[in-house]
């Protein structure tokens, strides 16, 4: 885990990253005089992404997720708050997108939820909840109370180039324009998102890393050159529409985009066009 | 038009693209003739070319040339029958020869195209510029270093144009390459390590037994010094092109390790060259294990080449530029967008330093094909050569290069068979790369 910031007195600018948190890293642009203050929030900031690391990222053998993967297939596991919400919340989402959004990436629907005793028990001992296509919108959402709650109103937030958080506008423009680069091309810009006081999230493939996107209803890896582009208020429905309609078949996209209603969206189908 | 052509087209379009212009033409001198209007004034003419050793590099090169606007093949040589007659099906209109020296007494014939067993260049190739021909002649150019000197004496004696087949000076993968090395993109070169394996005999098919040391010329010290003239001859021209100096010592140890089949020549060497500022370049050749290929790596200390694969790796490879980018904009107080979304970023693939192509649509090959391989460079090389047949003008460095690639071939040779470190003898140097 590598962390660095610098702080330019004058303009007021602040820039932080953390190299390998949740898989990935996260990047800050904080635009504020007031260098403690800025300082307090990055700190603020790293505590939680550390925090949601040990509760979400599966990769994490000390996380709780990994250790609800290891015993929920041999019996049901006490889960607690705040990953009972989360795992619950997923389960909307899983209805919300005809079951293309599946963190157990196999049948959310094998997964019995005992709310009275808040336990959780996998039927299928295949399962293995995967929280990848949700956990950095949800760290998003947290970043931005922390920001909010510190009164900045001037900032962006990257985690992973996936997942990016815009706090007001650009001190120059009337947004942050944040252009969407093609991974089979990186010379060339598919588009630009205008990002103003809301979140966008990219799902996509990577030439150099294609199997990473599982559809659940085929159990096969999508490896198309595809990518998703989803602009939203709310960081987490960004994060889960990108991610469920890279599996979601053209014909059934209206439908589940309908029921997140995205400021903006942008789905490419063949990069190498 | 034809094939060759096309593929000719396409190598001075990116060689164009490489540098700029005639800016670039200056520093690779060998390729001038590339240019458009020396172009011009060949006038589409074409050379009157004799191919001489039609086995499989002579069929390979036959093949080339005749998609070749510039070329003519009016006569093929060659003792083995049977190779001559695979050579005239292709060229019924040339005239066919057992013996070399009645192709030169031909006054048709205005170049030699020399693709025969090693022991032959020289002799061959000597009587050739002699006899007022220009000459192609295969690398490496000679048996020994004294054949070696005695062909680049005649060619500069007789003023004729002379060709070695040093394809990679006209490969732009290496071009592209070499270019890097020389404008400082790696950093100080450090090292360079050559190496070509492969998992054969390298043997090729006998009728008779009788025909055995004819066929298989490669294997037999009086023919063919094995793998340091057939493979690594190739590769120690990096070492000349790179450094643009000649090594002070070279030392070396080569065995029968593995194809213990009555072959005289080594299955496994291993040779150092050392240069005078104490970076050394290797060569190492197995022909019982194939798994790393062949390739030649140039190593700087900010970044490595290897050349064969087309692959540029800096030492600290970049970081994806993320949003930072916005801060050097707020702080000049401009407004414009960075593209920066995309699938998400993860450690693995950072870490993973896959390089960098150092020329559009690289061609590479493994070094597994005996005869050659596609986009090597062997085509601008032949299609050069017919240019300076027809202009009858020799071209620089081309010579020179391949002169001391073929003696550090055989120098390597020598300090493996005589188990000792060979100083760079004087008689060997010639005045190329500060050596009067």
């Amino acid at each position: 885990m590598t962390v660095s910031s610098t702080f330019t007195e004058t303009a007021g600018l602040f820039y932080g990253s953390h190299i390998d948190i949740m898989g990935t890293k996260l990047e800050a642009v904080i635009v504020n005089s007031n260098k403690d203050k800025i300082a307090q929030c990055w700190k603020e900031i790293q505590e939680e992404v550390c925090r949601l690391d040990l509760l979400l990222n599966k990769f994490n053998p000390a996380s709780e997720l990994s250790s609800l993967n290891q015993k929920a297939k041999i019996r049901p596991v006490k889960v607690k708050e705040e990953l009972w919400n989360i795992l619950n919340d997923c389960r909307e989402y899983y209805d919300k997108t005809n079951g293309y959004f599946d963190v157990s990436l196999l049948n959310y629907t094998h997964v019995v939820f005992d709310s009275r005793e808040q336990t959780l028990f996998f039927k299928d001992k295949n399962t293995e909840l995967d929280l990848g296509g949700y956990g950095k919108g949800y760290a998003l959402e947290k970043i931005k109370q922390i920001l909010l709650r510190s009164t900045i109103s001037c900032a962006l937030i990257n985690f992973g180039n996936s997942s990016i958080l815009a706090i007001g506008k650009h001190p120059y423009g009337d947004y942050w324009p944040i252009g969407i680069q093609n991974p089979y091309n990186p010379e060339k810009t598919l588009g630009i998102i205008q990002l103003n006081n809301n979140s966008m999230s990219t799902s996509g493939n990577m030439p150099n890393h294609p199997k990473h996107i599982l559809n659940p209803h085929t159990q096969k890896y999508m490896e198309e050159a595809k990518l998703m582009v989803v602009q939203m208020n709310n960081a987490v429905d960004a994060e889960v529409l990108s991610t469920a309609l890279m599996v979601v078949p053209p014909k059934n996209r209206d439908e589940i985009i309908s029921h997140f209603n995205p400021e903006t969206f942008l789905l490419f189908d063949d990069l190498f066009l | 038009m034809g094939e060759s052509d096309i593929d000719r087209r396409a190598f001075i379009k990116q060689l164009g693209l490489i540098g700029q212009g005639s800016l670039m033409l200056s520093a690779l001198p060998w390729l001038e003739g590339f240019a458009a209007d020396k172009q011009k004034e060949l006038k589409g003419e074409k050379a009157k070319i004799a191919i001489i050793g039609t086995g499989s590099r002579g069929l390979y090169h036959i093949n080339n040339m005749l998609s070749m606007s510039n070329a003519d093949i009016v006569a093929l040589c060659d003792i083995y029958p049977p190779h001559l007659e695979d050579a005239a099906a292709l060229c019924p209109k040339a005239k066919k020869y057992t013996d070399y020296r009645e192709v030169l007494a031909s006054t048709d014939v205005e170049g030699v195209l020399i693709a025969c067993p090693l022991h032959m260049h020289a002799p061959i190739t000597i009587d050739a510029l002699n006899a007022g021909k220009h000459v192609f002649c295969e690398k490496s150019m000679a048996r020994t270093p004294e054949q070696c000197k005695a062909m680049y004496d005649t060619y500069k004696m007789t003023g004729k144009v002379l060709y070695i087949g040093q394809q990679r000076l006209f490969d732009l993968k290496y071009i592209k390459a070499l270019e890097m090395v020389h404008s400082g993109k790696i950093g100080e070169v450090v090292g360079i390590r050559n190496f070509w394996f492969r998992n054969n005999d390298w043997r090729r098919p006998v009728p008779e037994p009788s025909l055995e040391r004819q066929i298989n010329w490669r294997l037999y010290k009086e023919y063919s010094g094995g793998l340091m003239t057939e493979l690594a001859t190739h590769q120690l021209q990096i070492g000349t092109w790179a450094l643009k100096r000649i090594p002070d010592y070279i030392m070396g140890s080569g065995d029968i390790v593995f194809w213990k089949d009555g072959r005289e020549v080594y299955d496994n060497v291993n040779v150092i060259y050392h240069y005078s500022n104490g970076v050394k370049m290797t060569f190492e050749s197995i022909i019982s294990n194939k798994r790393y290929g062949m390739d030649e790596q140039i190593l700087g200390h900010t970044g490595t080449l290897e050349l064969a694969m087309g692959k540029y790796y800096p030492e600290e490879p970049k970081q994806a530029p993320g949003i930072q980018q916005f801060i050097n904009q707020i702080e000049h107080k401009a407004f414009d967008n960075i593209s920066i979304a995309g699938p998400s970023w993860v450690p693995e693939t950072a870490s993973e330093n896959k390089g960098e192509f150092v020329v559009d649509n690289v061609k590479t090959h493994d070094g597994s094909n005996t005869t050659g391989a596609v986009g090597d460079g062997s085509i601008e090389l032949v299609s050069s050569f017919c240019d300076s047949v027809i202009s009858g003008k020799p071209i620089p460095v081309l010579v020179e290069e391949a002169y001391y690639s073929s003696i550090l071939a055989l120098l390597g040779l020598q300090a493996m068979e005589e188990h000792k470190i060979l100083a760079f003898p004087e008689e060997y140097k010639i005045p190329y790369l500060n050596h009067a």
